[in-house]
């Protein structure tokens, strides 16, 4: 098959248009592969961060951003359950924060009980495990909107004495509005939640008990909310947030859209060669060439193209990502995104060279005769 | 006549419809001995071409038989046809049709490559080839380094890489000056009488006929001469 690497090798341009198209079409991919990844974490990684079996929710909630609220009773109501070990509260609301500046930024509260996660985001003591009333935590990616220089330092939530108590990281918001952490307690207060009102309750299964056993038994009990498992409330707001927002559905199309356009690139330059050495399709046909050695020689000379402009892509996609990272700082890549982007890289050159196979092949051999 | 290794038989080619139809070949019927250059002769037009097409499988007549080695390729699916291509006939283009992108060797090997048989001793074998055609210092050399002479001479060392039995030649000699023309000649003549190979040369070039065992001369599709003659 030393014909597909001299045919390429032979019109360098044409070479490097076609990598070209595919190193775009590759980082296109990669890129809004990293986005969309990043936005899914992102849109799951409260629920995920906590240490909770089942989350109990209004009815028909599908993300943790958009609660409505439920009642406080149901929290005794399930910890009395059989094969329910401990049961932990979240509420959530935006509310008005007062920089230091006295510039006012919206954000997203987030009360927890203590024991919701150790995972989770608290505004402790310094080298305690106890929480410091009245004192809240942000995400390090948002320290600069807020206009945090040091901490601690003052704030007003909704018109309420407020301290930063420190940043924490990996809570990038993807709503706009930055997180705050707070306790259950405070989070309660700075929204104003009735007493006999909460929005999530999250519940911890005793060892040994099934979780789904539990769960159901649950939602048999409280026939007014939902009672999901983590993973399953988690793959339930992802969901929300790629199919009933504009956004993950932008993103996603994006990437397509990266797909398509490489898919057009590769496929005009392949064919473009393919014409090219037409003459040199019909000698091999002529001289005995199977339709397979035809199809070989054009797909080879693709994918050529496609390992250089996938190798290519990901080089540059890698110190991109890298960089958008500080404006974006839920974006991600982990190691096997590109390695996953590998296989559609490789399906868009094959497809990009089905015009130029049937081209080939259709060629007449007995124009060879033809000065 | 020894046994043929290549036949036609009532063989009709027609192209276009109605009354713009042109009947290239008018049932032509031919046999070509093994050992023997035949040279095919005519003016433009007479079908000459068509004919060649014919013999190499390349083109299926309308109606008549091909045979070849005595198996009827007029009935064979393009596929097979291709496959006896291969294993029986070389082909020789007045244009060359080497590969530009490839040198001399490559060129020649690509035949080998063609028929999966492409390793070691065929490697072997394709650099005898060219040392026999004078060609061995233009190995690494690629199509646009080279003469029209020297073209044509990888272009029938490709031909005969795989041994076939049967040499198709078109216009060999057109493309070329006079010297490299009669060396081209000679070759040819050599593969038949040597080599045991059929020959079948087309040409307008009258000075073909010194090297032919055989002449047939075509007019509008038609034989109209068929004269052999000792060399």
């Amino acid at each position: 098959m030393r014909l597909a690497w001299t045919n390429i090798a032979h019109d360098k341009t044409r070479f490097a248009v076609a990598v070209l198209g595919i190193t775009g079409a590759v980082f296109l991919m990669v890129f809004q592969g990293s986005i969309l990844l990043g936005f899914l974490q992102a849109a799951s990684k409260i629920i995920d961060t906590t240490g909770a079996d089942l989350w109990i929710t209004g009815r028909g909630v599908s993300c943790f951003e958009f609660p409505v609220t439920i009642e406080r009773r149901i929290v005794e109501i399930a910890h009395s359950a059989p094969g329910v070990a401990e049961t932990n509260r979240i509420c959530t609301s935006q509310v008005e924060l007062r920089k230091p500046d006295g510039n006012q930024q919206l954000v997203v509260l987030v009360g927890a009980d203590e024991r919701v996660g150790d995972r989770f985001p608290m505004p402790r003591i310094a080298g305690r495990a106890a929480v410091q009333p009245e004192s809240v935590m942000v995400d390090e990616s948002n320290a600069a909107l807020l206009n945090l220089t040091h901490y601690p330092q003052a704030v007003e939530l909704n018109d309420q004495r407020a301290t930063i108590l420190g940043q924490t990281s990996g809570f990038g918001s993807f709503l706009g509005s930055p997180y705050v952490f707070t306790s259950y307690a405070d989070g309660a207060r700075y929204i104003h939640l009735s007493p006999e009102l909460t929005m999530f309750i999250l519940v911890r299964v005793s060892p040994g008990s099934s979780v789904e056993e539990v769960r159901r038994a649950l939602q048999k009990r409280l026939e007014n909310v939902d009672v999901w498992t983590r993973d399953d409330f988690s793959r339930k707001a992802r969901l929300y947030w790629i199919t009933q927002t504009g956004a993950g559905g932008a993103i996603l199309m994006a990437a397509m859209l990266g797909f398509l356009v490489g898919l057009a690139i590769v496929s005009q330059s392949i064919y473009a060669t393919t014409m090219e050495n037409i003459e040199e399709f019909a000698t091999l046909k002529a001289i005995g060439a199977s339709h397979g050695f035809i199809i070989r020689v054009i797909v080879l000379q693709s994918l050529m193209c496609g390992i250089a402009g996938y190798v290519l892509g990901v080089l540059v996609t890698a110190p991109v990502v890298h960089a958008a990272a500080a404006s974006i700082s839920w974006v991600s890549m982990p190691l096997w995104l590109p390695a996953v982007v590998f296989l559609p890289a490789l399906l868009m050159c094959v497809l990009a060279s089905v015009l130029s196979i049937r081209t080939a092949l259709s060629v007449e051999p007995a124009r060879v005769f033809r000065a | 006549m020894p046994n043929p290794v290549l036949a036609i038989q009532d063989a009709r080619v027609g192209y276009g419809d109605g009354a713009a139809r042109v009947q290239a070949l008018a049932g032509i019927s031919l046999s070509f001995a093994p050992a023997t250059v035949t040279l095919i002769m005519g003016p433009s037009g007479s079908g000459k071409t068509t004919l060649l097409s014919v013999l190499g499988c390349l083109l299926r007549p309308d109606t008549g038989h091909v045979l070849i080695d005595g198996q009827e390729a007029g009935n064979l699916s393009e596929p097979e046809r291709t496959a006896l291509r291969r294993r029986h006939i070389g082909f020789v283009f007045q244009a060359f049709r080497l590969f530009r992108s490839l040198n001399s060797l490559q060129n020649v090997l690509i035949a080998a490559e063609i028929a999966g048989v492409a390793d070691a001793a065929m490697r072997e074998q394709a650099r005898q080839l060219l040392d026999r055609l004078g060609m061995s210092k233009k190995l690494a050399a690629k199509p646009k380094a080279l003469s029209g002479g020297e073209k044509q001479r990888i272009a029938i060392a490709r031909a005969l890489l795989c041994k076939p039995r049967i040499v198709l030649a078109d216009e060999p000699t057109a493309s070329l000056d006079s010297k490299a023309g009669r060396e081209i000649s000679e070759i040819l003549q050599g593969l038949a009488e040597r080599g045991g190979h059929t020959v079948v040369v087309v040409s307008h070039d009258p000075r073909w006929e010194a090297f032919a065992r055989r002449t047939v001369v075509l007019q509008d599709g038609c034989v109209v001469d068929d004269r052999s003659r000792e060399l």
